[in-house]
């Protein structure tokens, strides 16, 4: 937390500040009503009336400002939390987004919401709470303490002791509801996670009958929430009923040194009651740190559940670098050598792939679903690394590269379309301003969504609801602009083509002409297309079939369809059959 | 031509008017009622904590009465008197321990009754369900909202305490001094009077601070739904930048709104110290006089700050009244047209079993009009029967409203004009009744959920075989073998594990393990290859139940179709059979050359034969 909060400096100055001052004028409205008393009780031959009066006003002046004094508190600590919290926001969604896939994959977005979201907001207002109402009240208590060491010693000990038995016990006590509180998190984990899908998969749950298993498993989760949370709060009670009951014997205790004190003539009856006074103050920050105390639960769960987080690193390493320069743009040369490559220990995906595309070279990847087409494109962008052999650009093997490098210089089109609640303009362009407008309607328009673009009430400015408004078919072309706009020189379509209608698909023909430099044309970019869809490779140059795992075929796509015997030109038959309605 | 005017005038017409909303109270009264007891009960119990907590300030006044004036009046010596005093603070905390058992007891169930009910109703009830937003917006409905509500209920225990020990208070106050009382009760009317103004602040604060959060909710499910897409584009400095600049506003709009609040909380305490302030004037003389004595203003001064903070915590309740008046606002807006009862329902809302009927003999469709009302796209004025056994094949370019079509028959979304005729018989509301055991149903882009794969097929249907059978007809059953754990591995939301084409084969074993009578799915084979394509027709045939309305544009479709629907811009373009639509559509002939294409090119074929 240190790291976030002392960028924070100044706020925090001008908290402290603030909340020092709102204490002294704290202690000071005893002070002035047991002057009120001791004079008043002199009665009418020595107590002055003006000087009560003055008093009152004094007492009544202390008071507003120390309202004002809470309000400005108030103020620079909520600044102070939220920022501190955003930044680490911030760095946590920066960290989990750079997780290795294998975690995305385990973990569902709710779960992941929860954590960067949920937990960061609760210590958002546990920090803001935390400092006023801890600190603030350590403060006041130190405040108190030293008012009644300067009035009385002996009155000044009890009540110090008494302060420390307190802070001691509640010490004791800080973990008691701990747990508690970590399973409550873990329900609410549980049950956000299981309504986000649900929510998202309305449609397959109402369409499919499958409400009443859906709410049967809800009402699993509620019943577990629920019962830790009632769990919780009990727990955390007896931290609040310790707490109280130990001051009340404490100011009992005090009540008793000031009675002695008192009837020993060492002190006046004013004195007495301002002590009374202090003491009643003392079980105000008392109570609410108590309570608080609860809140630190919560947010210690939050926290040590952010450090977990923050503790997976990444096994995938970012590579040093390579200088390659003004060669983003240009073809490179794509190598598989040797690609062993399995999701889990027992279940190979990839088994001793070696393929080469040559610059400007169109390869067409072919086989079943599961045969391993999307993961080799994976391991391309390097969402994963092979656990034998290596990937290589122009020779160079990708894990030297770094992967902002590496991602900078592949586009990939995938089945997926993920929108975002966002403008079409920050949909295209992924959030990057530095893209001319013109440029964006251009490539839209060049897609065939130009009409689509002049329906937009707002242009690119129009915010596209998320799943509203956007047929597929217009999504995967929107996901073909982001490529476009992104302009790499290598370009992986996976199954890009499959959602799209033929028409649509000549548009996105057109398009690949001109991203691909044309067919025998200027060979702009490499180029890796997935697709079951026979007509989807056409333009490939090589074609390269897999069947669970390992490469079953390969060769130049003329000679395959050409060789009776290669299983391209059966697949062409069966295709062909097909066609021959 | 008049009933498309007259759809048109519809389309551009406002939608109708929300029904009016109950306010906070009226609505968490109706949640007070479903459990009278509980409520009722931590009440008094807290009524019980506020009134004991008077014993001690009567106490104390004894304490230094006696103190002073060297007699007691109840005859007891001044140690007795501490001791009471000590024994007089625990009482109330028993009291406490029980209110809050009692009441958590409460409100905790509570939520669980309003959520289950929320979900229940987006389940069960009739007519399309389309939560507005995200899933990430739709669950801040669920648990936020639901909160806040809740915390304005937990605001009336400790405002009605606290109302209890104010009457109590300033009925001692009054017995031992009138005049001084009236001035304590002065400033609580300025109070209530600033706290209305205040309030409305917090409402408005509140509202914009809670929409600032759901953004920043909503663009982190956003991101880490779409991590893969971030990742491969590079995106993610872009991506973070946003999510700075969306919290930087949730910032700003949570400080002001903390401010406000405290605002009211500082006024209430000052408007206390106030108070204590007019004691002092006005008991001044008097106390001079020996006539208000230090015993009587103990007392006062013990009382005086819970007494006067009564208003306090009304206007901290309106304050939540206000804040729940949104929650509740949205929470409506997430059930759409629900009444606001549908919250408060003891036994939620069950899924509608309509009596199964005879089997299906024919499903027509008549004059079926659906249009998005943000894009204005949807299909207009389309009408087909499908029999039983028969395949109807709906296919058409991008946008031009094939989904829509086919999820506004099953009443996935609203249908503006058009009935759709089960057996002949209208349909009343296709969302309940074309359900499974009559229409099972896959999406274009299936969802699957984070359980095994086998519960994400069965979805809670007892597995008596049907499991390996719609594994078979789905054409899946090798890569369950492929799958780590067969069918009891664990699949995600997005399936991140399975590839597309495995996911969409999930989702159609889901759809054939509820064995319905009539199939709807939504380019179900689109990402299948070319020999799962066929095998899974195939195997469908086989089966003998495959009356289907299917969105496609495969060629093995078009051959099983005993009719196809070409949509052009939302209207029926051409329909007919294969024949027929290649020799008299030049639409669906220009869809078909792309197509065929493909493979002719490929194959030396130059045409298909016709």
């Amino acid at each position: 937390m240190a790291r976030y909060l002392a960028p924070q400096w100044r706020r925090m100055t001008a908290l402290g500040a603030f909340m020092i001052a709102g204490v002294c004028t704290q202690v000071v409205g005893p002070l002035i009503v047991s002057r009120f008393i001791n004079i008043a009780e002199q009665g009418r031959a020595h107590g002055s009336l003006v000087t009560l009066w003055e008093l009152s006003g004094a007492f009544i002046a202390a008071a507003i400002v120390t309202q004002l004094l809470q309000i400005g508190a108030t103020y620079f600590s909520e600044q102070l939390a939220w920022a501190a919290t955003n930044r680490m926001r911030r760095d946590l969604a920066t960290h989990t987004l750079n997780l290795d896939m294998s975690y995305h994959t385990a973990t569902s977005p709710g779960d992941t919401i929860e954590r960067v979201d949920g937990d960061v907001a609760a210590l958002a207002n546990f920090f803001s709470q935390f400092v006023l109402q801890i600190v603030g009240g350590a403060l006041l208590l130190a405040g108190i303490l030293i008012a009644v060491f300067l009035m009385d010693w002996r009155v000044g000990a009890t009540l110090a002791s008494v302060a420390i038995v307190a802070g001691v016990t509640m010490y004791a006590m800080r973990n008691l509801a701990r747990d508690q509180w970590e399973r409550v998190r873990d329900a609410f984990s549980a049950f956000s996670a299981f309504l986000e899908e649900r929510v998202a998969g309305l449609d397959d749950i109402r369409a499919n009958g499958g409400g009443a298993h859906a709410m049967r498993r809800f009402g699993e989760l509620t019943d577990e929430l629920a019962a830790s949370n009632m769990v919780a709060t009990r727990r955390g009670q007896w931290i609040f009923i310790a707490a109280s009951s130990l001051f009340s014997l404490g100011f009992a205790l005090a009540l008793a040194a000031a009675a002695v004190r008192f009837r020993a003539h060492a002190i006046k009856i004013g004195d007495v009651y301002a002590f009374m006074q202090f003491a009643g103050m003392m079980a105000q920050p008392v109570v609410t740190i108590g309570t608080q105390l609860q809140q630190f639960q919560m947010a210690s769960a939050s926290l040590s559940r952010i450090s977990a987080l923050l503790g997976l690193a990444p096994e995938l390493e970012d590579g040093p670098g390579l200088d390659w320069g003004g060669l983003c743009q240009a073809p490179p040369r794509v190598c598989f050598e040797h690609v062993n490559f399995a999701y889990r220990a027992d279940a190979p995906v990839l088994r001793d792939v070696d393929l080469t595309l040559e610059p400007g070279r169109v390869l067409g990847l072919l086989g079943r679903t599961g045969s391993g087409k999307t993961t080799l494109t994976r391991l391309l962008f390097r969402l994963y690394d092979p656990l034998d052999g290596c990937v290589t650009l122009d020779g160079r093997d990708i894990r030297a590269a770094t992967l902002a490098e590496l991602r900078g210089r592949i586009g990939l089109v995938t089945q997926e379309v993920q929108l975002f609640d966002a403008s079409v303009r920050d949909n295209a362009t992924l959030f990057d301003p530095a893209v001319p407008d013109a440029r964006i309607v251009e490539v839209l328009t060049d897609l065939g969504l130009g009409d689509w673009l002049a329906r937009q009430p707002r242009g690119l400015e129009t915010i596209l609801a998320a799943g509203g408004g956007l047929s597929a078919g217009e999504a995967q072309l929107l996901a073909f602009a982001r490529v476009f706009l992104k302009d790499p020189g290598l370009v992986v379509l996976d199954e890009a083509s499959s959602r799209l209608d033929p028409v649509s698909d000549r548009l996105i023909e057109r398009a690949l002409d001109k991203l691909l430099g044309g067919a025998g044309g200027g060979a702009k970019r490499t180029a890796i297309i997935i697709a079951h869809k026979l007509s989807t490779v056409d333009r490939a140059d090589r074609i390269a079939i897999l069947d669970q795992g390992r490469v079953l075929e390969t060769g130049g796509r003329a000679a395959l369809a050409a060789d009776p015997g290669s299983v391209f030109a059966q697949l062409l038959a069966t295709g062909a059959e097909e066609a021959l309605a | 031509m008049s009933y498309l005017a007259a759809h048109d005038a519809a389309e551009v017409a406002p939608l109708p008017p929300a029904p009016p909303r109950q306010t906070a109270f009226a609505q968490t009264l109706r949640i007070a009622r479903t459990r009278p007891w509980p409520f009722a009960g931590g009440l008094a119990l807290y009524g019980l904590y506020s009134s004991l907590g008077l014993i001690p300030a009567l106490v104390l006044k004894s304490v230094l009465y006696t103190l002073k004036t060297g007699h007691s009046p109840a005859g007891l010596d001044i140690w007795t008197l501490i001791a009471l005093w000590f024994g007089a603070q625990l009482l109330p905390l028993v009291a406490f321990y029980f209110a809050v058992w009692v009441y958590i007891t409460f409100t905790t169930l509570s939520r669980m009754m309003i959520r289950t009910d929320m979900l229940a109703w987006l389940m069960f009830a009739r007519g399309p369900r389309k939560p507005r937003g995200t899933a990430g917006e739709a669950l801040s409905r669920f648990r936020d909202d639901v909160n806040e509500t809740l915390s304005f209920m937990e605001g009336w225990s400790d405002t009605f305490g606290q109302g209890l020990y104010a009457v109590q208070a300033l009925a001692i106050m009054w017995f031992y001094d009138a005049k001084v009382t009236l001035a304590v009760v002065a400033p609580m009317v300025l109070v209530v009077v600033v706290t209305q103004r205040i309030t409305a602040g917090i409402h408005k604060y509140s509202r914009v601070a809670r929409e600032a959060e759901a953004r920043v909710t909503s663009f982190v499910g956003e991101m880490f739904t779409a991590v893969q897409a971030i990742r491969v584009a590079g995106a993610e400095p872009r991506v973070l930048d946003r999510l700075e600049q969306l919290n930087d506003e949730r910032r700003r709009t949570a400080v002001r709104y903390r401010v406000y609040v405290v605002l009211l909380d500082t006024f209430g305490v000052g408007t206390s110290s106030l108070a204590l302030g007019l004691v002092l004037v006005l008991a001044a003389s008097d106390m001079r006089n020996g006539t208000f004595t230090i015993g009587t203003f103990t007392l006062f001064a013990s009382l005086v700050g819970n007494a006067s903070s009564a208003p306090r915590w009304m206007g901290r309740l309106l304050a939540r009244k206000r804040t729940a008046d949104v929650a509740l606002m949205r929470i409506s807006t997430l059930l759409d047209d629900a009444p606001d009862a549908a919250i408060t329902a003891r036994r939620p809302a069950s899924p509608r079993a309509a009596p199964p009927g005879p089997p299906l003999d024919r499903l027509e469709v008549r004059g079926l009009t659906s249009i998005h009302p943000s894009s204005g796209q949807g299909v207009r004025d389309v009408s087909f029967t499908l029999k039983r056994g028969e395949v109807l094949i709906v296919t058409g370019r991008v946008g031009a409203g094939k989904s829509t079509l086919l999820k506004a028959v099953i009443g996935l979304l609203p249908m503006q004009a058009g009935e759709v005729l089960w057996n002949g018989e209208a349909v009343d509301d296709p969302a309940t009744f074309l359900t499974p055991p009559r229409v099972g149903y896959t999406a274009q882009s299936p969802r699957l959920f984070t359980e095994s794969l086998r519960d994400n097929i069965l979805m809670g249907l007892p597995d008596d075989g049907r499991v390996a059978e719609a594994v078979r007809l789905a054409v899946l059953e090798d890569d369950v073998k492929q799958l780590g754990s067969g069918l009891e591995t664990l699949v995600g939301t997005r399936g991140v594990t399975l590839s597309g084409g495995q996911v969409q084969r999930s989702a159609a074993a889901r759809m054939f393990a509820r064995r319905p009578e009539l199939l709807v799915f939504d380019d179900a084979s689109s990402a299948l290859d070319v020999r799962t394509e066929h095998t899974f027709w195939e195997r469908l045939f086989a089966s003998g139940q495959h009356t289907c309305l299917a969105v496609s544009h495969r060629l093995e479709a078009y051959r099983r179709a005993n009719e196809i629907i070409v949509l052009d811009g939302g209207r029926i373009g051409a329909r007919g059979t294969l024949r027929d639509l290649l020799a008299e559509s030049p639409l669906f002939r220009e869809i078909w050359h792309e197509q065929a294409h493909a493979s002719a090119v490929a194959h030396q074929h130059a045409e298909p034969a016709e």
